[in-house]
C-alpha cells in the first residue's frame, strides 16, 4: 500500500514506526531537511522536503498512486488543506490530524463535506483513555472491545495478591469468576500463557472478561479501589480540556485543573464553569499540597515534560493519592515506568498511532472479509490485541478450536455472539457475524484468516 | 473632540425634538385649548430653525468615539430638556423656568417626580407633552434619532458608542448587524407593547387621551398620570393591566426579539430574568403579609403590594396606595427596591438587576480568593464568562453613584433642611428615576413644588445621571474631555 505521511512530529514518527512494520510503502514530507534525513535514515521510506499542501510537491511523492495520504502536521488548517488538495490531486483516502477543541465538534460534518475518511485527534483519544482508567481505578490499563461488552484490564501482581503462585489452571478452578488471562509480561519477556503456567509478583497480567466479571474478580482478590470523586489534573492543555469535559459530563467527579499559565487558566475557566482552576507551579509539592493532593482520589499528572509529570505522579504517591496517571511522551522511559510502580501511563501518539494503523489494515484488506474492528497494542507494543467480525468465507467456522491450526503465539480470546460473551476453550467454535478477540505477537495480522498457520 | 460632528447631532436631535412638539400641539388644537398654541409653536419654530442651521455643518470627519459618544449623550439630554422646558414655562403652567426644567428633566428620565400639586387643573395639551417626555425618554431620544440619520452617516462611523451611552446597563450589544435597524426593531417593540397597552386600557373604561398618557406613563416607566391622585381611584381591573405592563417593560427588550424570533426557550432561560421575577414575587409576598391587616380583603392587600412593588421596581412611580402609612418593614423594602431598579435593556432606571449580580458575583469571588488565592474564576452571568472590564465598571459605577448619593443628599439637605428620610428618599428616588420618595414632602401624595431652586438642580442632575447610568454626566465635568489632544 502506497502512504503519504506529510508532516513529522511525534506522531508522524510513531506513524512511520508502526506502518514500516506494517510493510507498506511511504513517502514522508516534510519542510525540515534535518527531520526527514533523521526518518529517512532510521526506517526504510522515501523522504521529501517541502509543503504538504504544495501540487508539485504531492506530485513528486504520486500522490495519484497513494492509497492512503496522512497530514499529521503542527496546524490543523493546514492538515485540512493538505487532504482536501492530495484528495483531488487523486490519494484515495485522507487522514487528518484535527486537534482544536473547536473544531472537534464538527468531525462528521468535515469528514462527509470535505471528503476526509478519517480525523485524528491524539489529545482526544489520551482523554478518552484516562477517563475509562479513572472509571475503573484498580486497573493500570483497560481497552474494551466487541461494543464495550469486552474488557481487557491489565493489572500489575504485586507482592501478597492471591492470584501469585497460582498456574492459569488453578485459578480457573479456584475462582468463580469467568475469566482469560491472556498475556503476561515479566522483566521484559511476553508471554501468552498457557494453562500451566505459574504466575509471579511483580508479574504485570492481562485478563480479558465481562465487566461485571472483572469487577467481581478484583473485589475477590480485594484490590478494588474505592469510585473517584475527585480528580486533580495537572496541566490544562488540550488533554486535560478534553479530560475535564468528560468528567464533567459524567458528573459527580470535582475536577480540579492546575496550570502555571494565567491565559490558559482564564481560557480555561471560560469553557469549564463547574471545575476549580488554578493558577500555579504544578510541580510544586508544597503547591500541589495547600491544593489538597492528599484528598483527590486521583492525580492526572498532563504537563508537556515527561520528567515532571513523573515528580508529580512521585508527589501523589507520596501523599498516598489512589489512582496516578501520567502522560509519557518518550517511549523509551516505559521500561523506567514499570520500575517505578506509576500505575498508569498513556501516550498520546501511540494511542493515535493504533488506531490509524488499523484503519489502514482494515483499507489493505477491505476485499477481505473479516474486517479488523479494534486494535490496541499491548504490553509496550509486543502484543496486538484485535478484534474482528466473522465472514462466512472464514475457513476455521464451525470447527472446534482445539482442531484449529491457530498460528503460534496467538491466542483466541472469546466471541460475542448475539450479546452473549463465550470463553474460547478447546470446545469453542467460531460461527459467522462472531466478534471475535484475538490476542498475537504476530506482526501485521489484518484479516482473521492470518491467525491460520 | 470632534465639535462640529457635536454640533451636527444636536442639529439633528433638535429637529426631531420639534417634530415631537407638534404631536401636543395637535391634541392642544383637537381640545381647542387656544391659550397654549403659542408655548408650542414657540419652541418648534426654534427648534427646527436652529436645527436646519446646525445640520448644515455636516462635517467631512464624522467619526465618533467613546469621548464624543459620552459628551454627545449628556449635552443632547441637557439640550433637549432645557427646550423641552419651554412650553411650560411660556404656558405659564409653572412659575419659574427651574420648575419647567425639573419637571421637563423628570419626563424625560422617566422618573415622574412632579411639582405639580393640581394636575387636573393643567391643559390637556400641556400634560399630553408632559407624558410624552416620558415615552421618548424611555428608549432613549439617541437611539430614536439613531433611526432616521442618514445613510450616507451612519455608513461611515459606527454609532456604537452613542448608543452603548445611552442604553442601560452593564454591557449592550446590538441584536442586528446595523445600528440603525437595532434602534428600529427596539422602537417596534416598545410601539407594540405601548398599542397593546393602550387598547387594553381602553377596554378598561378610560378614554382615549387618559389611556395614551397612562400607557406612556407606564411604557417609558415614568409614572407621570393626569389624575391627581396617580392611579388610586382606578379600577382593579385597570390597576392589573398597569401592574403587568410595568413589568413587561422592566424586561430587557432584547427577550422580546428573541420571543419574536420564535426562540422562547433562549428568552426564559434568561438569568437576570429569573432574578428579577423571583425578588418581584417574594417581595409582594412579604408586602401582602406585612400590610395585611390594613386592608378590608386580602385581594386588595394582594394588588397594592404588587402595584407598589412593580411600580417602584420597574421605577415608574404610579402610585395605587399612599405607602407613606405602611409598616416600617414594607416602606424599607420600597428604598431596597428603589436601588434595584429594573433589568438590564428595559425602559427602566435603578441600578439594574443584573448589575446588581454581578457586584454580588464578584464580591463573592473576592472572598474566595482570600482563602484560595491561586484560584481562577471567572464571573458568570446568563452562562457565559462576564469579561474583567465590565465587571470593574459595574464597580466603577457603584462607587460613583454612592459618592454621587451622599453629595447629593449633603447639598438638598443644605438647602432645604427637611428631615432626614425625607432628604434621603428625594435624591434615592431622583438617582434612580423612581419618581415618588417616602416621607410627607417627597412622598406617595406629596410633590416636589416646595423645594428650593438649589435642590430642585442637584435633583436634576441626579435624574440625568441616574438615566444616563452616571458616568457620561461626570465625564462632562472631566478637564481632559474638553481639551484639544
Amino acid at each position: 500500500m502506497n502512504i503519504i505521511i506529510a508532516g513529522i512530529g511525534k506522531l508522524g514518527d510513531a506513524l512511520v514506526e508502526y506502518l514500516v512494520q506494517e510493510n507498506h510503502d511511504i513517502t514522508i514530507i516534510d519542510t525540515n531537511p534535518v527531520t526527514v534525513d533523521a526518518v529517512v535514515n532510521k526506517y526504510d521510506v522515501f523522504g521529501i522536503v517541502g509543503n504538504g499542501a504544495s501540487l508539485p510537491i504531492l506530485q513528486e511523492a504520486e500522490v495519484q498512486n497513494a492509497e492512503l495520504y496522512i497530514a499529521v502536521t503542527d496546524s490543523d488548517e493546514l492538515n485540512l488543506v493538505c487532504c482536501m488538495v492530495a484528495k483531488k490531486a487523486g490519494a484515495q483516502h485522507t487522514i487528518a490530524r484535527v486537534r482544536n477543541p473547536e473544531y472537534a465538534k464538527q468531525g462528521a460534518f468535515m469528514r462527509s463535506e470535505l471528503g476526509l475518511s478519517m480525523l485524528v485527534n491524539p489529545e482526544y483519544d489520551a482523554a478518552h483513555e484516562i477517563s475509562r482508567l479513572l472509571q475503573f481505578p484498580a486497573a493500570a490499563k483497560i481497552e474494551k472491545f466487541a461494543r464495550g461488552r469486552v474488557d481487557m484490564v491489565e493489572i500489575a501482581l504485586t507482592e501478597g495478591n492471591p492470584l501469585c503462585g497460582l498456574s492459569l489452571k488453578q485459578i480457573g478452578t479456584r475462582f468463580a469468576e469467568q475469566i482469560l488471562i491472556c498475556a503476561v509480561s515479566r522483566k521484559d519477556d511476553v508471554f501468552i500463557p498457557k494453562g500451566d503456567f505459574v504466575l509471579r509478583a511483580d508479574d504485570r497480567i492481562s485478563i480479558v472478561a465481562s465487566h461485571s466479571n472483572i469487577a467481581s474478580l478484583f473485589r475477590t482478590l480485594g484490590i478494588t479501589k474505592k469510585k473517584i470523586r475527585s480528580v486533580m489534573i495537572i496541566g490544562g492543555g488540550k488533554i486535560g480540556y478534553y479530560l475535564a469535559t468528560r468528567l464533567q459530563k459524567a458528573g459527580g467527579i470535582k475536577v480540579k485543573i492546575i496550570d502555571n499559565n494565567r491565559d490558559t487558566c482564564y481560557e480555561l475557566d471560560k469553557l469549564l464553569p463547574k471545575c476549580d482552576i488554578v493558577c500555579a507551579d504544578g510541580t510544586d509539592s508544597d503547591v500541589l499540597e495547600e491544593e489538597g493532593i492528599g484528598e483527590c482520589d486521583a492525580v492526572v499528572a498532563l504537563t508537556g515534560i515527561d520528567e515532571e509529570n513523573i515528580i508529580i505522579s512521585l508527589i501523589a504517591e507520596l501523599n498516598k493519592v489512589d489512582k496516578v496517571v501520567i502522560k509519557v511522551n518518550r517511549s523509551s522511559l516505559n521500561r523506567l515506568l514499570h520500575k517505578l510502580q506509576s500505575e498508569s501511563f498513556i501516550a498520546p501518539r501511540y494511542i493515535t498511532a493504533a488506531n490509524v494503523v488499523r484503519y489502514v489494515r482494515a483499507v489493505s484488506h477491505s476485499s477481505g472479509m473479516s474486517k479488523i474492528h479494534a486494535l490496541h497494542k499491548l504490553v509496550g507494543d509486543q502484543l496486538e490485541a484485535m478484534e474482528f467480525i466473522a465472514s462466512s468465507d472464514f475457513p476455521g467456522c464451525g470447527v472446534k478450536l482445539k482442531n484449529l491450526n491457530v498460528r503460534k503465539n496467538t491466542l483466541v480470546a472469546c466471541m460475542l455472539r448475539n450479546d452473549t460473551l463465550i470463553y474460547a476453550n478447546g470446545d469453542a467454535e467460531i460461527l459467522p457475524d462472531d466478534r471475535v478477540v484475538v490476542i498475537t505477537a504476530n506482526e501485521a495480522v489484518s484479516d482473521l484468516r492470518d491467525i491460520l498457520e | 473632540m470632534n465639535y462640529r460632528m457635536l454640533a451636527y447631532f444636536f442639529g439633528q436631535i433638535l429637529r426631531i425634538g420639534g417634530l415631537l412638539m407638534c404631536i401636543p400641539l395637535i391634541v392642544a388644537l383637537i381640545y381647542g385649548e387656544s391659550q397654549t398654541y403659542l408655548s408650542f409653536i414657540i419652541p418648534i419654530a426654534v427648534q427646527l430653525l436652529g436645527g436646519c442651521l446646525l445640520v448644515r455643518l455636516l462635517p467631512k470627519n464624522s467619526n465618533i468615539y467613546a469621548q464624543e459618544g459620552f459628551v454627545c449623550v449628556a449635552l443632547t439630554w441637557i439640550l433637549l430638556s432645557a427646550v423641552g422646558a419651554l412650553p411650560f414655562f411660556i404656558s405659564g403652567c409653572m412659575p419659574n423656568y427651574m420648575d419647567a426644567f425639573f419637571e421637563t428633566v423628570s419626563g424625560f428620565t422617566t422618573t415622574g417626580a412632579t411639582v405639580l400639586a393640581d394636575i387636573e387643573a393643567m391643559p390637556k395639551g400641556i400634560l399630553f407633552w408632559r407624558s410624552l417626555t416620558h415615552w421618548i425618554g424611555g428608549m432613549g431620544i439617541l437611539v430614536f434619532a439613531m433611526m432616521f440619520l442618514p445613510k450616507t452617516q451612519t455608513k461611515k462611523t459606527s454609532m456604537m458608542h452613542v448608543m452603548r451611552a445611552e442604553v442601560p446597563g452593564p454591557s449592550v450589544g446590538k441584536i442586528v448587524p446595523k445600528v440603525g435597524d437595532t434602534a428600529r426593531i427596539l422602537y417596534a417593540m416598545y410601539i407594540v407593547l405601548t398599542v397593546a397597552e393602550v387598547l387594553l386600557l381602553l377596554l378598561g373604561g378610560m378614554n382615549l387621551y387618559e389611556a395614551f398618557i397612562h400607557a406612556f406613563g407606564t411604557a417609558g416607566t415614568g409614572g407621570f398620570s393626569c389624575f391627581n391622585s396617580s392611579i388610586a381611584e382606578q379600577s382593579p381591573f385597570l390597576q392589573y393591566v398597569i401592574i403587568l405592563f410595568m413589568l413587561l417593560f422592566s424586561v430587557n427588550f432584547n427577550l422580546y426579539y428573541l420571543v419574536f424570533l420564535k426562540k422562547w426557550k433562549e428568552a426564559l432561560k434568561s438569568e437576570e430574568l429569573k432574578v428579577f421575577l423571583i425578588l418581584v414575587a417574594v417581595v409582594v409576598a412579604v408586602i401582602t403579609l406585612n400590610i395585611r391587616s390594613q386592608y378590608d380583603t386580602i385581594e386588595h392587600a394582594f394588588r397594592a403590594a404588587a402595584f407598589q412593588t412593580s411600580s417602584i421596581i420597574s421605577t415608574t412611580g404610579f402610585v395605587s396606595e399612599n405607602f407613606d402609612l405602611w409598616p416600617a418593614m414594607s416602606r424599607i423594602l420600597m428604598v431596597v427596591l428603589m436601588f434595584v431598579g429594573a433589568c438590564a435593556g428595559s425602559t427602566g432606571g435603578g441600578m439594574k438587576v443584573s448589575r446588581i449580580m454581578i457586584l454580588i458575583k464578584d464580591a463573592v469571588r473576592d472572598l474566595g480568593q482570600l482563602a484560595h488565592p491561586r484560584r481562577v474564576k471567572s464571573i458568570r452571568l446568563e452562562g457565559k464568562a462576564v469579561d474583567e472590564q465590565t465587571v470593574n465598571n459595574a464597580s466603577t459605577y457603584l462607587q460613583f453613584y454612592v459618592i454621587l448619593l451622599v453629595l447629593a443628599v449633603i447639598l438638598v439637605a443644605a438647602f432645604d433642611g427637611m428631615d432626614m428620610v425625607s432628604t434621603f428618599t428625594s435624591v434615592v428616588t431622583c438617582l434612580n428615576n423612581v419618581g415618588p420618595g417616602i416621607g410627607e414632602v417627597v412622598g406617595a401624595v406629596g410633590n416636589y413644588s416646595t423645594l428650593s431652586i438649589g435642590s430642585k438642580a442637584v435633583l436634576s442632575f441626579c435624574m440625568l445621571a441616574g438615566r444616563l447610568e452616571v458616568f457620561p454626566m461626570l465625564i462632562i465635568f472631566f478637564p481632559s474631555t474638553w481639551k484639544r489632544a
